[in-house]
């Protein structure tokens, strides 16, 4: 691995994990940082891009979600966060939420030695579920593994509630899921008039957060609700990734 | 809102059938030209809001069978309120489909649809709407809204999506 001459951070691994000292990255305000992860079996190299985790890799010559699982796995040893360090590939294509999901599971699979009879009772049963309750998993995954996002809906593009899960316990669903389709209405709109394309995300800034209303497919909308102090590349990555992953499942109804 | 109608000439009865048309037309072309597909996202607000006023006038909506609520709604317009001369439910599996005669905004209706626009608001449309969302779990969307000025019949298809 090529020597650096500037550290962001270092320190002992223990007192810090993987998705903190991505987190610390992505929001360092460098364009380019590598976390590096030295223990007493392997240097380690997670590289972030633009809020991205896009690369990972290992001495051992292990590279994407098998060097990334390596690195989460990682308890001994040193770390530092090397600034204007340019990933070499890209072979971490998904959110960060996706990526850690998938490491967390590889790191499951080698160690728990799942049994292929339990796997594939659990693919049937989330097969058999209800559209409208994958939509809700989906969800429910995203709000509990991101803090990008604390909020989110999928509404239809007629004010239809798909699944809807707010910080806000009183908030009124049925408004909120008119008011982003009017959102998306007046958006599309107005990319009509200025000829620059089709609808894809609008933004909306508040003093305490943000709302984010993203297209999923021509009739229905994905919203988050967004903290104030979100890294807002980070939440557009995780919406983009979810917004894929839900009109996959939104395809059963078409 | 209050109006004495019985006090009115026919031509001014005339004169304010013309005026709530005129602005239903507006109303409709103007929100449309701004939000297009996405006007039908005011199908279940406004429903909501002419639910609520229409309860209070008699209107019973009870239970969660789709037809049922659907039938509910048509009866109460064609009996109580005679804006449309009769109604059919088709029900089939997910889908509840509302077929309407003769309704008294189907000119304002016929006139939207020469002008390139669906029409979105509809008593019929926006009350079953709101009505079948209400008792069924929230999980109805509009699939078909035929609109045939010359045969001056209606078709609301209501889907309940699993």
């Amino acid at each position: 691995m090529e020597p650096v001459s500037e550290v962001l951070l270092k320190g002992e691994l223990g007192n810090v994990d993987l998705p903190s000292l991505v987190e610390i990255a992505a929001s360092s305000g460098d364009e380019d940082v590598a976390v590096v992860i030295n223990t007493p079996q392997q240097d380690l190299a997670v590289f972030v891009s633009d809020g991205r985790v896009v690369h990972a890799e290992s001495s051992n010559g292990d590279e994407g979600i098998k060097a990334l699982a390596k690195a989460l796995a990682a308890q001994e040893g040193t770390f530092r966060l090397e600034p204007a360090r340019k990933a070499p590939k890209i072979t971490i294509q998904q959110s960060w939420n996706n990526a850690l999901l998938e490491a967390l599971r590889l790191l499951d699979e080698q160690e728990a030695k799942i049994s292929p009879q339990t796997t594939s009772k659990e693919e049937n049963m989330s097969q058999g579920k209800k559209t409208r309750e994958r939509i809700a998993d989906v969800l429910s995954n995203l709000l509990e593994d991101s803090v990008d996002i604390i909020g989110a809906a999928v509404v239809g593009t007629d004010g239809l509630i798909y699944s809807a899960d707010f910080p806000r316990r009183d908030a009124d669903e049925a408004l909120i899921a008119a008011t982003s389709a009017a959102v998306y209405g007046l958006s599309k709109r107005t990319m009509g008039q200025i000829s620059e394309g089709d609808f894809v995300q609008t933004l909306i800034e508040g003093t305490e957060g943000y709302m984010l209303v993203r297209s999923i497919n021509r009739s229905v909308l994905f919203v988050a609700v967004l903290p104030r102090d979100v890294n807002l590349g980070m939440a557009f990555a995780e919406s983009r990734t979810v917004a894929a992953e839900l009109a996959e499942i939104l395809k059963a109804l078409a | 809102m209050v109006l004495d109608s019985s006090a009115m000439t026919e031509e001014q009865k005339k004169m304010w059938d013309q005026l709530v048309e005129m602005l239903l037309y507006g109303l409709e072309k103007g929100l449309w030209d701004m939000l297009g597909d996405a006007s039908f996202a005011v199908t279940n607000t406004v429903g909501r809001e002419m639910l609520k006023t229409l309860e209070a006038k008699g209107l019973q909506v009870e239970g969660q069978d789709p037809g049922e609520l659907a039938s509910s709604v048509g009866k109460f317009f064609v009996d109580n309120m005679a804006i449309a001369d009769e109604f059919d439910i088709e029900k089939e599996n997910s889908t509840v489909a509302l077929h309407v005669h003769n309704c008294i905004l189907m000119d304002v209706e016929k006139d939207l649809i020469e002008q390139g626009v669906q029409p979105f608001l509809c008593p019929f449309l926006n009350i079953t709407m709101n009505a079948l969302r209400q008792n069924t779990g929230g999980a109805t969307t509009i699939t078909q809204f035929d609109v045939n000025p010359e045969s001056r019949r209606c078709l609301l298809r209501f889907k309940i999506l699993e």
